[in-house]
């Protein structure tokens, strides 16, 4: 009878220590939002990606062709693209994610009289507020920019391929 | 009468914080180095040397292969921000987001990935020595290991459980 009543409470008490034992299993990857597969050669993807980034009037901010990548800057956006692909397969992915970059002031106010609390009955002569301006990068989720580089980029491609 | 004192007291007490003169403000600003690179577009950077990036976190995968892992690094540091430097050569990512951070691919032996903050960026420009750090960094262990993590599940869900990810019925 005691078994009966405490059976409710014992299933619970398997099931966290069955759960807790079992293997880590990652169960997800972290695939870019953003993508595309082309059909055409690595060398042509690598060189119309740099193109591309010429053309919206974008600088090169970093890029490794063993990696396959280029980081480029078009206004205020930072643009990662990694070309993934083999080098003799003719078809290729290219992953790419935008961050919008911010500038921002990070304020510090302090008291130059240190005997004097604030907010209570006196309010202190002098306030100093000190303005750190520092950089915000931020995913940017607007498909604008991806729609517009994957569409210059895709163009720029098919048309190389095709001569 | 009781009412009376109660409201001449409180009266004295909203009347006398408003009559206090209002504090002189002067604001002085500053940048950080952050600020300044970006204003360059990170011209004139120097990669954090090997011996800095390896006191931060590590972690080994013996179960995969140079370029595996180097994809997964790509992978996943693309989706943390901006890579502002890389090099498979070296094996260094320099990646820009919430945090700078600088990712080391050792090649020698079991591939091993070592994590740290470039906790230099976030310095005053008129005091390098001063930090201006948005986060506790007490956590600084924690969100370093969660890229780690992050990396393993990318290198690893598909090759440790093959099972799970069957390309049968696809």
């Amino acid at each position: 009878m005691k078994l009966i009543r405490n059976t409710p409470w014992l299933f619970i008490l398997c099931t966290i220590i069955v759960s807790g034992c079992g293997p880590d299993i990652p169960t997800a990857k972290y695939p870019a939002r953003e993508q595309k597969l082309l059909h055409a050669s690595f060398d042509e993807v690598w060189n119309n990606t740099l193109e591309t980034v010429k053309t919206l009037g974008g600088t090169i901010i970093a890029q490794d062709r063993s990696s396959g990548f280029i980081t480029s800057k078009i206004s205020l956006t930072y643009i990662n693209t990694y070309i993934r692909g083999k080098k003799n397969e003719s078809a290729i992915v290219v992953f790419m994610v935008p961050y919008s970059c911010t500038s921002y002031p990070y304020s510090l106010y302090t008291s130059p009289e240190q005997n004097v609390s604030p907010g209570k009955y006196f309010t202190p002569k002098q306030i100093d507020i000190l303005e750190i301006y520092n950089v915000n990068f931020q995913k940017d989720y607007s498909p604008t920019i991806s729609d517009v580089f994957f569409d210059k980029l895709g163009h720029g491609t098919l048309k190389d391929s095709k001569s | 009468m009781r009412n009376a004192s109660l409201l001449l007291t409180l009266t004295i007490f909203v009347l006398f914080p408003g009559c206090a003169p209002l504090p002189k403000i002067v604001t002085s600003r500053t940048t950080t180095e952050m600020y300044r690179l970006f204003a360059n577009d990170f011209e004139g950077f120097e990669v954090p040397q090997t011996n800095k990036i390896k006191v931060g976190e590590h972690r080994g995968f013996p179960y995969a292969e140079f370029d595996e892992v180097w994809d997964a690094a790509m992978i996943v540091s693309m989706q943390q921000g901006a890579i502002i430097r890389l090099s498979k050569e070296s094996g260094i990512i320099v990646v820009i987001g919430s945090l700078p951070l600088c990712l080391l691919v050792e090649r020698s032996g079991p591939v091993t990935v070592y994590i740290n903050i470039i906790e230099d960026l976030h310095g005053r420009a008129d005091d390098p020595k001063e930090i201006v750090s948005e986060f506790r960094p007490r956590n600084l262990k924690k969100i370093l290991e969660t890229y780690l993590d992050k990396l393993a599940i990318q290198l690893y869900a598909g090759q440790k459980w093959k099972y799970l990810y069957s390309d049968k019925g696809k």
